[in-house]
């Protein structure tokens, strides 16, 4: 796709809806969001500029391999959260095993199994993507 | 009272771009319209007074749906005439007009203190997660902390579904015959 004023609004753009994913997940605890809404924003990022710029640039940077280690490690944080909380002493994903002090280890064990919510969630989107557009059929809707 | 004035408005809004989805017969229309009307739906989600829905369906309905959609959408011939299911379509629709009716009668009314959805469980939830959670989020607290088990089990889900859309369509089918 050629098409200047759509390239320089991507580019405008991109930078802002990758911020706007980061700050969902890092102040997902105190706002509305949380891993779930960062992961798919920043999936739509991703999808956007494999529309704008073609996927074959999008998959130099992040090929399927890639998607697919991200997937399975955002399942694996989450639940090795919860193994560690077993390790610690208490029940799976009972946080409170992470530190003595009351809350810190709730914030500290929610803020990490959020991480791997976003993970799993922006790979699983994009490989869905991928797989639809690099099916093959006609060519001329979109790239 | 302007409240109710802005709810009538985006419902009759929502309503009418739902008769234009079924009445349109491009598909990149169908799944524009899908967008236009997932956006409304996160605008009733805030005026409602769920910030986290409304971010949900703005960012699953209107951004990452529509986008698979158009990618879904090249796989299909420029003719797609829907036109042979339209009496089965109409029978399922009318059932599901009768039914959801019925059902909503039964509703209790929005924000009711009788309704089944604010007894129980919630009252705990509310005096207890800033002690025992100390997150600001009350919902994150809940969905992360009291029912972490459940948001794992929707995490392996939704690996599930895309392991089967890998599974079913494959990943390297162009990029390797294009080598």
């Amino acid at each position: 796709m050629k098409n200047k004023v759509l390239i320089t609004v991507t580019r405008f753009i991109l930078p802002f809806i990758i911020a706007f994913s980061f700050y969902i997940q890092i102040n997902g605890s105190n706002a509305p969001g949380g891993g779930f809404q960062a992961g798919v924003i920043m999936a739509s990022a991703f999808m956007l500029y494999s529309i704008v710029f073609g996927y074959r640039s999008a998959l130099t940077f992040m090929p399927f391999k890639a998607l697919k280690i991200l997937a399975i490690l955002g399942i694996m944080l989450y639940g090795g959260t919860g193994i560690a909380c077993m390790i610690m002493g208490g029940e799976f994903l009972n946080y409170n095993m992470i530190r003595n002090n009351l809350t810190t280890g709730q914030m500290l064990g929610i803020s990490v199994i959020e991480w791997g919510v976003g993970l799993t969630v922006f790979a699983t989107f994009s490989l869905g993507y991928y797989a639809f557009i690099t099916r093959g059929g006609n060519e001329h809707n979109i790239d | 009272m302007i409240e109710r004035y802005l709810d009538i408005a985006v419902l009759v809004l929502v309503f009418s771009i739902a008769v234009m989805i079924v009445r349109s017969k491009n598909l990149f229309t169908v799944v524009i319209m899908g967008s236009i009307f997932s956006i409304f739906c996160a605008l009733i989600y805030l005026i409602m007074g769920a910030p986290d829905v409304a971010l949900t369906e703005a960012a699953v309905g209107a951004c990452a749906t529509t986008c698979i959609l158009l990618a879904s959408l090249k796989h299909f011939k420029e003719d797609t005439s829907l036109s042979k299911w339209r009496v089965i379509s109409l029978i399922v629709f009318i059932t599901l007009f009768v039914v959801l009716s019925y059902f909503t009668i039964s509703i209790h009314p929005y924000g009711s203190v009788d309704a089944i959805t604010n007894k129980g469980v919630v009252e705990y939830y509310k005096q207890t997660s800033g002690n025992e959670i100390g997150l600001l989020s009350l919902v994150n607290a809940i969905l992360a902390s009291y029912r972490g088990f459940d948001t794992f089990g929707e995490t392996v889900v939704i690996f599930a579904a895309g392991l089967c859309i890998i599974l079913i369509l494959g990943t390297k089918n162009k990029i390797n015959n294009e080598k």
